[in-house]
């Protein structure tokens, strides 16, 4: 059914005795692959970390959107979930594990302490004020801690950035 | 500032080596460090770092006014929301003279048990996540899943509540609350068997945690450990009835305790404080009188000058609160006494000599929380 | 023990500079040469086996730190507060980690917040803040350039 909906008017079906064929670019259904079996590289450090648990188990299943394997190692996952406060002391384990994330990789910054700081802006000596001062982010999930329901949307719009990806004519790596 | 490791290897000929458990991982619940000195598998020594989510919370705390400061007591320890607005309520209170009213005081006793059982059914799914065992999860948060719809009716939060003001609430829990409060209660105790028999009894479980890491009463009591961690060592310590808060006098609960104080014994604690907490939440449905929430308080908060220090039992130990107040409207020096603080400072003590397998059941069977303890 | 039979106990064996009574719990002032035999004599003979923390206030009116060690009883159930008073410019005292050992970690944390130093003390090294930082955070005249304060 995702399939089907993510057909646009460069995909042309066909109707052969014995079925049908879709006939479309190779970026499609390369996109709509790794879009629909993402793997994240949960790195949970506060609060957030407990709402993407959430996210994860009975109730609001992110499964459902092929986030299937929660892979805990960099080497082998494409989405990298930052949910909780950065400290200074933390800031350069960030940059290495993203470094260490093989191509196409992207990030997500879940929660306000992540996209700039939070509650902890004001009066803290070690805050770093927003994760896109150490590495580049696709996604902002604003809340404190954002409900699941918002981190499912962030991984849906995730996967409609993932379908306009044109990286065999140009664009993005 | 060049600091000396303080872990190293005697000779080049021996098979030490370190280990490096890093910030990220999995299993270690949060950004703990921690460094192994191994020999095989066996570990010979650990130094743990920590400070990595050190954000300056106290120093923070000298330049907010008093009630700007209630949501910040919850995000330290996220699991046990409900204890720590309540030890910093009962401060303020005490150096102002405000009586909360009788009301208040027995909702106060229904959320903090609720949000006990919240924890520990988290404390179980990820114990059992450690251990290698997928199943507990579901369980555990399908169960957590429908406390936190009814902690959401009350107080309009899913789990960071900010609920507790000076002198009571700003308003009275919802019509449907109550009723969802006993549909639990009928199921709880069938559910907290079912749970048991199927981590804490199963053969697997016993063989990895009888006999591991058991740390003796004299010791636990030095090293300044508290709640199920000392509760396991035959030791009936809690705050509960120790120096008792609130309307806690009035209900009649016991103290559950293990024998040989090893890893099983800090579990089965666990498993048998669900059940006390439900006992309490019954009495305390039955007993609940009606009147207001909120007691009559000044406009603005400026208590008078002074110290006071106030205790509550939380699900991983004795919270504290030291507060220094000079009769401004922002307190003068604010000092938390955690528990994970103190529990994981025995460390060294219960993981030398074990395999590194055992690490992983030790450190879920202490259950600590790294933001609570970096502040 | 009521608070007359403790303070006369403490009284009859040191020579303490103050003592009062705060909301219920005694508070007994001492010099800090003596710091460890009193809290060998509380720990052995008065039985107060447990330290909840031990920390410090930093009081630049009056030019002096004051390092404050919260014990209690867990067969009498009472609480005592021991406070000695310190130099602001040279802050010393002696460790008291053998004693009680949760202490360990309390000191290094009050060592790296007000820069206090225990004589003896096994472990020094900063347990919380990054390292390179300068200057002492929790003292009332900490600056940082992070450190951006609240508009009211």
């Amino acid at each position: 059914m995702g399939l089907m909906n993510g057909l646009d008017k460069d995909n042309i079906i066909y109707k052969i005795p014995g079925g049908q064929i879709i006939l479309g670019t190779a970026e499609w259904a390369i996109n709509i692959s790794r879009s629909n079996s993402l793997w994240t590289l949960t790195f949970g450090t506060a609060c957030c970390a407990i709402e993407m648990m959430h996210t994860g188990a009975t109730k609001f299943d992110w499964a459902r959107f092929g986030l299937e394997v929660p892979a805990a190692s960099p080497r082998r996952s494409d989405v990298m979930v930052i949910a909780g406060t950065i400290v200074e002391k933390m800031a350069p384990t960030v940059r290495m594990l993203y470094e260490q994330m093989a191509e196409p990789r992207y990030v997500m910054a879940m929660g306000s302490c992540a996209i700039s700081g939070g509650p902890y802006l004001y009066d803290s000596y070690t805050i770093v004020k927003g994760v896109d001062k150490i590495i580049p982010v696709d996604i902002y999930i604003p809340g404190c801690p954002p409900r699941p329901e918002s981190l499912l949307y962030g991984f849906m719009q995730l996967q409609k950035k993932i379908m306009q990806d044109k990286f065999l004519t140009g664009g993005r790596k | 500032m060049e600091t000396k490791m303080p872990i190293e290897i005697q000779s080049r000929d021996s098979d030490e080596y370190i280990l490096n458990m890093g910030p990220q991982h999995p299993s270690t619940h949060g950004v703990l460090r921690l460094m192994l000195k191994m020999d095989g598998e066996v570990v010979k020594d650990v130094v743990p770092y920590l400070g990595y989510m050190h954000r300056g919370m106290e120093k923070m705390f000298e330049n907010k006014k008093y009630e700007q400061i209630i949501p910040y007591t919850d995000r330290t320890d996220y699991l046990s929301v409900i204890p720590n607005n309540w030890v910093y309520c009962m401060a303020v209170e005490k150096l102002m003279g405000i009586q909360v009213p009788e009301r208040a005081q027995y909702l106060r006793v229904i959320m903090a048990e609720i949000n006990r059982i919240m924890s520990h059914l988290l404390w179980y799914a990820s114990f059992g996540m450690d251990v290698g065992a997928l199943t507990p999860i579901w369980y555990a948060f399908k169960e957590r899943e429908e406390l936190m719809s009814l902690m959401e009716s009350a107080s309009g939060a899913r789990f960071l509540h900010n609920y507790f003001r000076f002198g009571g609430f700003k308003a009275d829990i919802p019509k449907g609350f109550i009723d969802g409060v006993k549909k639990l209660l009928a199921r709880i105790d069938d559910d907290v068997d079912e749970y048991e028999a199927l981590l804490i009894n199963n053969v697997i479980l016993t063989n990895r945690t009888k006999g591991v890491a058991p740390i003796s009463r004299e010791k636990a009591i030095e090293y300044g450990l508290s709640g199920p961690s000392i509760r396991g060592s035959n030791t009936a310590i809690d705050v509960r009835k120790d120096e008792p808060y609130g309307v806690y006098p009035k209900f009649n609960f016991e103290i559950p305790v293990g024998k040989n104080g090893d890893t099983w014994d800090r579990c089965k604690v666990r498993m048998d404080e669900m059940r006390q907490s439900a006992a309490i939440i019954r009495q305390a449905i039955d007993a609940l009188p009606a009147g207001d929430v909120m007691a009559k308080i000044p406009k603005i908060i400026k208590p008078a000058p002074g110290e006071v220090y106030t205790r509550v039992e939380g699900p991983r130990g004795d919270i504290g609160l030291y507060l220094v107040s000079d009769g401004t409207e922002k307190p003068y020096r604010i000092k938390m006494r955690k528990p994970s603080f103190s529990n994981i400072s025995a460390i060294k003590e219960l993981i030398v000599g074990y395999k590194v397998a055992d690490v992983v059941a030790i450190l879920g069977s202490l259950d600590v929380i790294i933001p609570e303890i970096d502040r | 023990m009521t608070f007359v039979e403790l303070l006369d106990s403490i009284k009859s064996k040191f020579q303490i500079t103050g003592s009062k009574e705060d909301l219920g719990i005694l508070n007994v002032e001492i010099d800090k040469s003596k710091i460890r035999d009193l809290l060998k004599y509380l720990k052995t003979e008065l039985k107060f086996d447990y330290m909840f923390f031990t920390s410090a206030l930093d009081w630049p009116a009056n030019n002096n730190i004051e390092t404050i060690y919260y014990l209690y009883s867990y067969e009498t159930k009472t609480k005592i507060v021991v406070r000695v008073k310190l130099d602001r410019s040279k802050p010393e005292i002696e460790t008291v980690c053998d004693i009680y050992r949760t202490a360990e970690w309390h000191e290094r944390e009050t060592a790296e917040m007000f820069g206090i130093k225990y004589v003896n003390h096994p472990d020094l090294r900063p347990l919380l803040t990054p390292d390179g930082l300068e200057g002492y955070p929790l003292r009332k005249d900490f600056k940082h350039d992070n450190m951006v304060k609240m508009p009211e």
